[in-house]
């Protein structure tokens, strides 16, 4: 697998506070890479250096070839990179159709005909299972329907790299079940590289072909979830030094 | 095939003075047209981006003065002006665009409305503005406007209202105003999502204040007296707003619908209740009533009305067409 979106080095400091000090990572292609710390290390910070909502003050973040850092976060999302939010965020007021519509119409697809758009959205609301609440407005649907509606707004930008930001946070057992399918879905049949941030560890260990650890900024372990789950760096960090 | 709907409007419209309107309806008709052109130019950026002006008559101010001062020093026709009028307040928008659409909510409000005061200062403090003295323009002849003056005010305004709102319409049913929409929804999320949020807000500014300058533009040889009170009015901006939300803000016909309503109210009110102050106080009551009782504006229990009885027409239309 060839690498999508590499990151050297990458540095972000907020007032005195390193938030991501010299950060190197790799995703590959038709990678799911799992993206785990504590809270505070950095993670949803890393997300949003590489998505253009932060320029990092030292570093470069590259895709497939091509320097964005520094871009603004619609030019990175027309080059392809898509992402999701922690706490989700749809645009509350349009239909879950219209929502996954501007997706099409300002993503990487970047189709104009109103129409196309529309069937292009439709396509997308079925993948993630909405087609059913299509006219549904976004502020009335469920959590789980409203991440898989945030999901399918991300895909419809046909991205090379997906960023999904704790999808599974606040979903029962059940709904988890689904969110995770639909996630392995990303990957393994539209064959975009996810880039993930989880807290549920049987989740991401499962599900990861690989794995990076932040702590405090830095990336202190790098590798398949079994190297990850028995290095000595990662369970000091999670656990106590006690445990390590 | 939407613009198609437009050309019996504007042809009803056009052909109301020649179809023996009185002339005396003519004025009221033109305010009403131009509160029309204003409430719904200033939807474009408030109602679909979410970015609340108060500062239309700033813009409208600004045609004002590039038709009256050529009319004043030279002589030229203020129609050839009106264009020229809308581009100037649009220049403007988009020079000030930039930093003023950094603000988000009460900010931006706020600093538009200081914008519309510190052009009504520059005017007031240059001399060549005419000052706080003003410049009052020579009334127009019927020779120079090839029909009766009144009547080409009548038509300029209707044609610049027409105009505004085709854009506007094609502004809510496009890729463009579904980007301004995502703006309005989330700023954030709009720019992640592929959205130029800079580029459509500004754009969005522009046409916005491109209208209310050739309001302000058309206005100016009209009342055939420009002065900085009278042509950077406070109610010009706020009148936007007001008639925007009494309408409903985010929809094109909303606007158009309060402007209607209001303007004619209140010339009603002036006209026949004679207590100074009475109309804002109506206003007022009004307002606070639709923002209670219907925030949506009263296009919303409309919109249902139509839909439901659409809703029943398809219902009687399909039992008669299964008893066939």
């Amino acid at each position: 697998m060839t690498d999508l979106l590499v990151g050297k080095e990458v540095t972000k400091i907020f007032g005195g506070v390193k938030a991501l000090d010299g950060v190197d990572f790799v995703a590959r292609e038709k990678e799911m890479l799992g993206l785990i710390g504590p809270n505070g290390a950095g993670k949803t910070t890393l997300f949003n250096v590489i998505n253009g909502f932060y320029p990092p003050e030292k570093g470069e973040i590259v895709l497939d070839g091509l320097d964005i850092t520094g871009l603004r976060p619609h030019r990175i999302c027309n080059l392809g990179i898509a992402r999701t939010y922690q706490i989700v965020q749809p645009f509350s007021s349009m239909s879950a159709l219209q929502n996954v519509q501007i997706g099409v119409l300002f993503g990487r697809a970047r189709i104009s005909n109103m129409g196309q758009a529309k069937k292009k959205a439709l396509d997308w609301l079925r993948f993630v299972g909405l087609e059913n609440q299509k006219s549904a407005l976004a502020e009335n649907l469920g959590l789980l329907s409203r991440k898989r509606l945030e999901i399918a707004r991300a895909l419809s930008s046909e991205p090379r790299v997906i960023l999904l930001d704790e999808v599974i946070a606040g979903l029962n057992p059940k709904e988890t079940e689904e969110a995770l399918g639909l996630i392995r879905g990303i990957s393994r049949e539209l064959g975009i590289s996810v880039l993930w941030v989880e807290h549920v560890m049987k989740a991401v260990m499962a599900l990861s072909d690989r794995l990076i650890v932040l702590n405090y900024g830095k990336k202190i372990a790098e590798g398949t979830p079994r190297d990850i789950a028995t290095n000595g760096d990662v369970i000091e960090a999670y656990l106590g030094k006690s445990y390590a | 095939m939407r613009l198609a709907m437009w050309i019996p409007i504007a042809a009803l419209f056009a052909s109301l003075p020649f179809l023996g309107l009185p002339k005396e309806m003519l004025p009221l008709l033109i305010l009403i047209l131009m509160f029309c052109a204003l409430a719904t130019s200033w939807n474009i950026l408030a109602g679909y981006a979410g970015y609340i002006s108060f500062g239309q008559a700033g813009f409208f101010g600004i045609g004002a003065y590039v038709t009256a001062m050529p009319l004043y020093y030279q002589g030229v026709n203020p129609f050839l002006m009106v264009p020229l009028a809308g581009v100037a307040s649009a220049s403007l928008a988009f020079v000030v665009g930039y930093p003023c659409l950094k603000l988000r909510g009460a900010y931006f409000a706020i600093v538009t409305m200081a914008l519309a005061f510190i052009l009504q200062l520059i005017v007031w403090n240059v001399p060549w503005t005419g000052g706080g003295v003003g410049l009052p323009l020579p009334i127009l002849t019927a020779s120079e406007t090839f029909i009766e003056p009144i009547v080409a005010y009548y038509l300029a305004m209707l044609g610049v209202t027409l105009a505004a709102l085709i854009v506007s319409q094609a502004v809510e049913n496009s890729k463009f105003g579904y980007g301004l929409i995502a703006i309005r929804e989330s700023e954030e999320v709009a720019e992640s999502a592929g959205v130029p949020t800079l580029k459509f807000k500004i754009l969005a500014f522009m046409l916005s204040t491109f209208f209310a300058g050739m309001v302000g533009g058309i206005w100016a040889p009209w009342v055939a007296y420009v002065q900085p009170i009278g042509a950077f009015p406070i109610f010009v901006s706020i009148y936007s707003v007001v008639m925007s939300v009494f309408g409903g803000i985010g929809t094109w016909i909303g606007p158009m619908l309060g402007a209607i309503i209001m303007t004619w109210l209140q010339q009603y009110l002036l006209t026949n209740v004679r207590i100074a102050g009475i109309d804002n106080i109506i206003f007022g009551a009004i307002l606070i009533l639709v923002v209670i009782t219907m925030p949506n504006g009263v296009i919303a229990p409309v919109r249902k009305l139509v839909s439901s009885f659409g809703a029943i027409v398809r219902r009687v239309g399909s039992r008669k067409g299964s008893s066939d």
